[in-house]
């Protein structure tokens, strides 16, 4: 961790992560279409993180079939019946 | 007898002296039964040409019918013709309108893109880990623009801060009815790549009326659970058929019909017995006393 005096003095905007729909939304809409304008960017951004969700999940998943599910399957196919 | 006469005579040659007699000695005056016939004689031209006269056509006889007939016609199909081009001409108005609105859309994303570009620009810059550092912020801006992510290209602009949060109020209303057609689309287009991603979990708990990972998860679980509860059950049985004790007892409890046996398995069981346990030979499994 560098010591505070050690920050650059000035922002260079490598690290900086804006978000449209979360800085427009600061503003209050000035009529129908900026509030449409809003609406709709946050909408793709809720859909974009649950996208992502989704995504994630379907490897976490697929590695819980392949690692638990399928060998359980597999031993209970070949057991007595 | 009179009127008889004149009817025959007035169909070779009309005469108004020879009608006034008629009308005089007749019940049914020679106008009266003229206006019927042309009435008959309209509705049968009418159905012939598939027009309508009307009342005020001003035919007096049959050819004048026919003409009139002949020449409406003529002028309801110049009519439908006339609708059809119109018709035609404006759906060719509107599909340029659509074709023009879709370039002026493309154009307020490619001025998006224009700024961008010109902004991040890897070749105006001399310090190499900005270059650097631009090489990649172009990139994305790249990605962005092919896939037509204009939020994410206004993400950027904020980030290089090309824009800020008061953009939207400067932005001019054809400019701004263009964003948001384009983000209508993104956002179907997204959530049609959701319903993708989400449909095969779908089919793994029909029952859910919301679908979200904790709950495939739950299912999952719950598939694990019955499986291995089945397995232990398994391991149970072979562990108790290895001792004979508990086999006969197993054999005892075995009530025929029941899900765990059938009846080659209960056969191959008694001849297994018989030969751990001589002295059982010849006897049948005892069936387990109902309560």
């Amino acid at each position: 961790m560098p010591h505070p005096s050690q920050f650059p003095l000035f922002d260079d905007g490598q690290n900086k992560s804006l978000s449209v729909a979360e800085t427009f939304s600061r503003e209050k809409p000035a009529d129908k279409k900026q509030a449409m304008f809003q609406k709709l960017a946050t909408q793709i951004e809720q859909q974009r993180a649950l996208l992502q969700q989704w995504l994630d999940y379907r490897e976490r998943y697929s590695q819980q079939v392949n690692g638990k599910l399928t060998p359980l399957q597999e031993v209970s196919a070949s057991a007595p019946s | 007898m009179i009127v008889e006469l004149i009817q025959g005579m007035l169909i070779e040659q009309p005469d108004a002296e020879l009608e006034a007699i008629h009308d005089k000695y007749s019940q049914f005056p020679l106008a009266g039964d003229r206006e019927l016939e042309m009435a008959l004689s309209q509705e049968m031209v009418e159905n012939m040409f598939g027009v309508h006269l009307g009342d005020e056509h001003g035919a007096t006889n049959m050819e004048e019918l026919i003409e009139k007939a002949f020449q409406r016609k003529e002028q309801d199909e110049s009519d439908n013709a006339s609708r059809k081009r119109r018709k035609s001409r404006k759906a060719e108005e509107a599909e340029a309108r659509r074709e023009e609105a879709a370039r002026e859309i493309s154009q307020s994303v490619r001025d998006v893109y224009r700024k961008l570009a010109s902004a991040l620009h890897p070749d105006r810059e001399t310090d190499a880990a900005a270059k650097q550092r631009r090489t990649e912020q172009m990139q994305r801006v790249n990605r962005a623009y092919e896939s037509g992510n204009l939020l994410e290209l206004l993400n950027i602009q904020l980030e290089i801060e090309q824009i800020d949060a008061r953009h939207l109020s400067s932005l001019p209303a054809q400019r701004m009815a263009h964003y948001i057609q384009v983000l209508r689309e993104q956002l179907a287009e997204i959530k049609a790549e959701v319903e993708a991603v989400t449909a095969p979990f779908r089919l793994l708990v029909p029952y859910a009326r919301n679908i979200a990972p904790h709950t495939v998860d739950s299912a999952l679980e719950e598939e694990l659970m019955r499986l291995n509860m089945e397995l232990l059950d398994i391991k149970n049985d072979l562990d108790n058929f290895k001792d004979p004790a508990k086999l006969a007892e197993a054999l005892r409890n075995y009530e025929p019909g029941g899900e765990m046996f059938d009846d080659d398995m209960i056969a191959a069981m008694g001849a297994l017995l018989d030969g751990i346990m001589p002295a059982h030979a010849g006897r049948p499994p005892r069936k387990k006393r109902r309560k």
